[in-house]
Parts: C-alpha cells; structure tokens; sequence
C-alpha cells in the first residue's frame, strides 16, 4: 500500500500518466469518426475501406475514450492528480516551509559598496522592500546585518492547489454524467401534435422517465440573408401534461427547459404534405420530412398490393429550369417544387415534377403536393455532469489565474561596515524567473549604492 | 470582401512585410535607426489591420469570427497586439518581430486565399459565450505564437553567440518570457475550453463529444500543460525548454488551420 502511495504520490509519474493520455488522444484523433461523417459517408467508409472502418470503430477518439484502457489511465491520473495535491498540502502545513527553498532555485548575487553609514543604508533598504511590498525580518549581529525579505510566497502554491482542486472536480463530471445521463432525440413537423414519449428516440436512458406531455411545434420560421446563408431558426412549443400547459420559446443556442429536461433545437427542414391516390382510393396522405436537401429522401411506402413500392422526393424551394437543368436560387420557398420519383423492386416506374398545390399522374397513381410546412429536430438532455463540470470550473480557472500571476522569490541583504561606509551583498532566489528577479533586484542595489531614486 | 477592408488588408500586410525587413536589417546592420523605423511600421500596420478589422464588422453585422479567413485576420491582430503590448512591457523584446510578422503574414495570406466572402452571422455563432470563447482562443494563440518565437530566438541565440545573433535579448530573459507566455495561454486557453463546453450544452445538449476540434483543443492544452510540468517537475530549462514551446505549437497550429483538411469541424449540424 505504502509502495503504491509512493508511486501516485510521485510528481514524475503523473507526469508519465499525462504523457500517455496524451498520447492515446493524439493517435486517436487521426482515425475518422461517425460523429463528423454523414451517415452515408460512414457506409461509404465500411465498404470501400474496410481496414480503415475496423480501426475507426474501435480506435477513434469517441470510441476509444469508451474504452477501459482510457477509462484506466484517466483513473490513475485522477489520482496521481489527487495524491500529489494532498501531498504537497500536506506537506505545506507540516513544514510551512516554500517549495523552492527545498527545490532546486535559481539563484545570483549582486554586491557592491555605499559611502552611506549601515544605519542610513538599512533604512533606506527596508523603505525600498516596504515600497515594494516585500515581507521581510532584519537580524543583527556584531555590527552586521541580515534582511531576509520574501515575496509572492504563498500565492504560487495556493494557486497550484487550488486549480489541481478544481481539475479534479472537473474530472468527476465524466463519471456523474455517464450514471445520470438521458439523452435522445425527436422530430416533429409543424402543427403536429404527438406524445413525448412515443416521438422520442433514446440514446441513453429510458423513455418511460419523461413527462408525459403531448408536445406541438408551431410558428416555426427561418430567415435567410441573400436568400442563402442561414441566419435564425426559431419557433414555438406547446407541451401540455396533466398538470401544466405552456408554450415555449425555442432557437438554435437557445433550449427549452422542461422540468430539467433540456429540449435544444438541431435541425430544421421543410415538409412536404403529399397525397397519392389509386383508382380514386388515397392511398398515402403523410408529410414528408425532408432532410436531404441536396441528395432529396426515400420513403417506403408499405402497402397491401403495391409491396417495395418506393418514393424518392427532391425539394427545390425557388426552383428554376435551364434547358435540362433543374435547380433552386434561394433556400426561401418563392417557387417551391417537388421532384418525385416511384420505385418498385430498385426500378425505377415513374416521375413527375409538382409545384405547391397542383397534382399529376405519376405512373398508376394521382399525386398532389398540397402542402408546404417546417419540420425541426430536438435532442433531449439531462444529465447531473453540468453542474459538476461548472463547479470545477469556478474552483480552477481562479487557481489558474493566481498561479499565473505569481511570482514566488526570495532576498538576503547582508550588510557590513566597510572601510568607506557599508558594504552590501542581495543574494536572491526565484523559482521561475531569475532573469527578472535579477532585473529588479539589480535596479535596486545600484539604486541604493547611488543613493538615487528607487526604480527596479 | 469589401473595397475598403481590401485596400487595408493588403496595406496592413505589405506594413508587416515592410516592418520585417526593416527589423531583419537593423539586426543584420547593427543599425538602431532601422529597428526604431520597423517598430513604427508595424504599428502603422497595425492600424490598417485594425482598420480591416472594424470595416468587415461594419459589413457584416459581427466580429470576424467566422471561417479560415476571419480567424486569420481576428487571429493575426491578437498576435501582432501580443507582440506590442510585450514590446511595451519588455522593450529587449523588439526584436521578437522578426519571427511574429512573418508568421502573421502566412496566416493572413492563408485566408486570404480561403476566401474572404462577406457572410452574416450564422445561428450556432449567436451566443455570448462566442465572445468569451473567440477571445481567450487568441489570447492563447498568440501567446503561443510569440513563445514559440522567444524558443525559435533562445536557440538561435544559443547557437551563435557573437555576430548578427547576439543582439537578441539575453537567453535567461528569453526562456522566462517563454514560460510566462505558455503560462498565460495555458490560462486563456483553459478558459476558452471551459466556455466551449457550456456554449456546446446550449448548441448541441453535451459539453464534450470528442468531436476533432474538441479533442484537439484538449490535446494542445494538454501539450502545454506537459510542457509548464516538464519545467516545474523535471527541471527542463534553456535548449529543451525552448524545443518545447517550438514542438507544442504543432497542436495549436493543427487545431486552428489544420484539422478542415482531415475531418468536419464539429458536428454538421447547426
């Protein structure tokens, strides 16, 4: 036990832990990763390079940090990171004692020689350490005098400590949300009304622990600069329990909280209302949500009869033909047109192009395209790991800042009479920055030796 | 991009380029007068990259934080402002232009060439974390940048110690302000995680996915966090300490114009 104390407690193999991480990260990093791939890229990937899938499936940053050899070593730097903190404070409180005196320190030694008397020259040392805001003790022996001043002492370790503190709690916002988290998605299309826990598709968690509400999407608007470049997203929620009915206001970078529940928006298209009948009987009367607006949707069309009947839609919003090339000018509905395309068994049995509100025969079968709305995409959240994540945050990032700030060193004024006034040695110590504590205390000597103005 | 913001860009990076030469000869000629006149170029630079800068925002509607080439000119003002505000506090480091300028006329250059077309903000970028996120990002980029050339000086320095070369500041001085400028972009760079994660909740319902740019943000703060331990806990100073603030610029670098060539960004939506 006691070995293993010493190992975590050893500054060096944290350092080592950290280097591993690191590493793991940087090589994972390389492999593509579902998270930023379309899906269909993502098959793409499984079927033209295999090799490549494999190891991305198993050694992608998102895969990988799933993993146990990740999960081991992010435990054992949690407590590397834990026993040299305790350890250091531990150790701060029994010896009171800084880390640089114990550690190896820069140090350099300026001397020279005032025609002032010792007394002069010490007064106007300690006024120069007093201005400076130095802490400092004078001891005296046989004539000679001893200044022990010290600055920055304690705002380095405590900085230190507390940012290590709060990396720490930040550390336990990864095991919090990965045991409270639920997380799934649901889409809607505007004016639709349907229950939460039907829609929703889970990730991780169960469905059965949202509220029971009926849940609508209405005023769902998009603006668009130029007529391409996407500029706000926004609409309204209904959701109505059993004992509450509210509307909520939602935007993308601006989520619905739900009793806890975060709703953020995700996507956003539009949704084409389309009829076919078949010798006069509707056959199909559904809103197609349109998530492809480039490559155009498949949709199956299950029925008695008509089995692997398929439906391929292409949107184009401001539609335009040039000889046969068909296109959109805008992303805003001035002319919206839906291409439409039936396959049956993979074949291809017809086509037709509809503008809102009109209809065609399209093979056997009268399609209208009656009616343009929005769809918009959610993610549901919640999860305990934010609050945890915050918290660590709040802890660290001051600790950080002092830690930066500071700037622990250390002085040794020796002074004696000499044969034509004092002589004087500074003798100084800094942990980080000998270059600059010689600066300054370099300006302070020759300051002192010349009897001139006080400047470092 | 627009006609004014055009003619200041390019008055602004023909200052830097001008400003370097002045810097390289006032090194190579031990001649102050060019170093003094290099300083005032880059200032004068400075001006017209500002300049640029509050144009395209008038344009536009926001501050360019959009794409390779607002990054580039947001991100080249945060370093050349790096360099002068360091320049003010340690004037022995004047000289430092000589690696900066030639770095931020890359960077504009490359996104100059990506494209500078004018676009209004788009939905995912309209958060106040934005500001608190694009912000602390330069401030740790150029703080990096400008240690890695303090690294670059220290060996070159080391190398030759008469000459040319020896009118760069002292090598003491030169490794300190390296580890005080890793320092502060290990702060700034923390804090612009840290608001990425909570914007990331607001955007997408998670702090962390581990998506490229996420793990690439941690894995250069990660590098640098190795970088300020390798110093405190194994002692590594002067020649190694300066190859590590040179080497653990490669993940900033990747992070900020590497990581489109091999991957989307973030997720593809919003």
């Amino acid at each position: 036990m006691k070995k293993l104390w010493r190992l975590f407690n050893s500054r060096k193999f944290a350092v080592y832990l950290l280097f591993v991480f690191f590493s793991i990260l940087v090589l994972s990093s390389f492999l593509p990763s579902k998270l930023t791939m379309p899906v269909e890229k993502w098959i793409e990937l499984k079927k033209e390079r295999p090799v490549i899938f494999w190891l991305s499936e198993r050694f992608s940053t998102p895969y990988v940090v799933k993993g146990a050899a990740f999960i081991g070593v992010s435990f054992f730097l949690f407590l590397s990171t834990f026993a040299c903190t305790l350890s250091r404070l531990l150790a701060r409180v029994k010896t009171r004692r800084l880390e640089f005196e114990k550690e190896l320190s820069f140090s350099f030694s300026v001397e020279g020689e005032s025609p002032e008397a010792i007394g002069d020259f010490k007064a106007r040392a300690l006024d120069a350490l007093r201005a400076k805001k130095w802490d400092f003790s004078v001891s005296e022996d046989a004539g000679a005098v001893t200044v022990e001043a010290e600055k920055g002492r304690d705002s380095g370790f405590w900085g230190s400590v507390v940012f290590h503190a709060g990396l720490l709690v930040c550390f336990l916002a990864a095991p919090v949300t990965a045991l409270t988290v639920l997380r799934g998605d649901f889409i809607l299309t505007e004016g639709v009304t349907s229950r939460l826990r039907e829609v929703f598709v889970s990730e991780t968690g169960k469905a059965s622990s949202l509220p029971d509400a009926d849940i609508t999407v209405g005023g769902l608007k998009r603006v668009y600069a130029k007529g391409i470049y996407d500029v706000d997203f926004r609409g309204k929620m209904r959701i109505e329990g059993r004992t509450f009915n509210r509307e909520f206001p939602f935007s993308v970078n601006n989520p619905i909280d739900l009793m806890g529940y975060q709703i953020t928006l995700q996507e956003f298209g539009y949704s084409a209302g389309v009829v076919m009948e078949k010798q006069g009987e509707k056959v199909f009367d559904y809103f197609l949500n349109l998530r492809h607006p480039v490559a155009g949707d498949y949709f199956d069309l299950q029925r008695e009869g008509d089995e692997g009947l398929k439906l391929y839609a292409l949107f184009f919003p401001d539609f335009f033909r040039e000889g046969n090339k068909l296109g959109t000018r805008s992303k805003e509905p001035r002319n919206p047109v839906l291409v439409v395309r039936l396959f049956k068994g993979g074949e291809e049995i017809s086509k037709g192009l509809l503008k809102l509100g009109e209809e065609a025969m399209i093979g056997d079968y009268r399609v209208k395209f009656n009616e343009l709305r929005n769809w918009a995409g959610f993610i549901v959240v919640k999860e305990s790991g934010v609050p945890v994540l915050a918290l660590g945050m709040l802890i660290g990032l001051p600790g950080l800042l002092v830690r930066f700030l500071s700037n622990e060193r250390r002085l040794e004024i020796g002074l004696k009479p000499g044969p034509s006034g004092t002589k004087f040695a500074y003798k100084g110590y800094s942990r980080y920055y000998p270059a600059f504590l010689e600066g300054e205390v370099r300006g302070m000597a020759e300051g002192l030796k010349e009897g001139g103005d006080w400047r470092t | 991009m627009a006609y004014l913001e055009g003619i200041l860009v390019w008055a602004a990076i023909g200052l830097y380029s001008f400003s370097f030469l002045l810097f390289l000869s006032g090194l190579v000629f031990k001649k102050d007068f060019f170093l003094r006149w290099g300083y005032i170029a880059c200032l004068a630079g400075f001006a017209a990259h500002t300049g640029s800068i509050i144009s395209r925002w008038a344009e536009t509607g926001h501050l360019p934080v959009m794409m390779t080439y607002e990054n580039s000119l947001f991100g080249t003002w945060f370093i050349v402002l790096t360099y002068i505000v360091m320049r003010r506090a340690f004037p022995l480091s004047r000289p430092f232009a000589v690696a900066v300028l030639p770095l931020a006329v890359l960077i504009l250059g490359n996104g100059i060439q990506a494209g500078a077309e004018l676009q209004p903000l788009e939905p995912p970028y309209k958060s106040n974390w934005l500001y608190v996120h694009v912000l602390f990002a330069w401030f740790a980029f150029s703080s990096y940048v400008t240690a890695f050339s303090a690294g670059i000086m220290y060996l070159l320095k080391a190398r030759a110690k008469k000459g040319l070369l020896s009118r760069l500041p002292e090598l003491k001085l030169l490794d300190e302000l390296s580890f005080r400028l890793i320092l502060f972009g290990f702060f700034s760079e923390a804090i612009m995680i840290g608001s990425g994660a909570i914007w990331a909740h607001g955007l997408w319902g998670r702090y962390w996915g581990w998506d490229p740019v996420e793990t690439w943000s941690l894995i250069s703060w990660l590098a640098y966090g190795l970088n300020i331990h390798l110093r405190i806990t194994l002692g590594w100073s002067g020649k190694r300490a300066a190859w590590l603030a040179i080497g653990s610029l490669f993940g900033v670098i990747f992070l900020f114009f590497g990581l489109g060539y091999i991957s989307e960004v973030h997720t593809s939506i919003f």
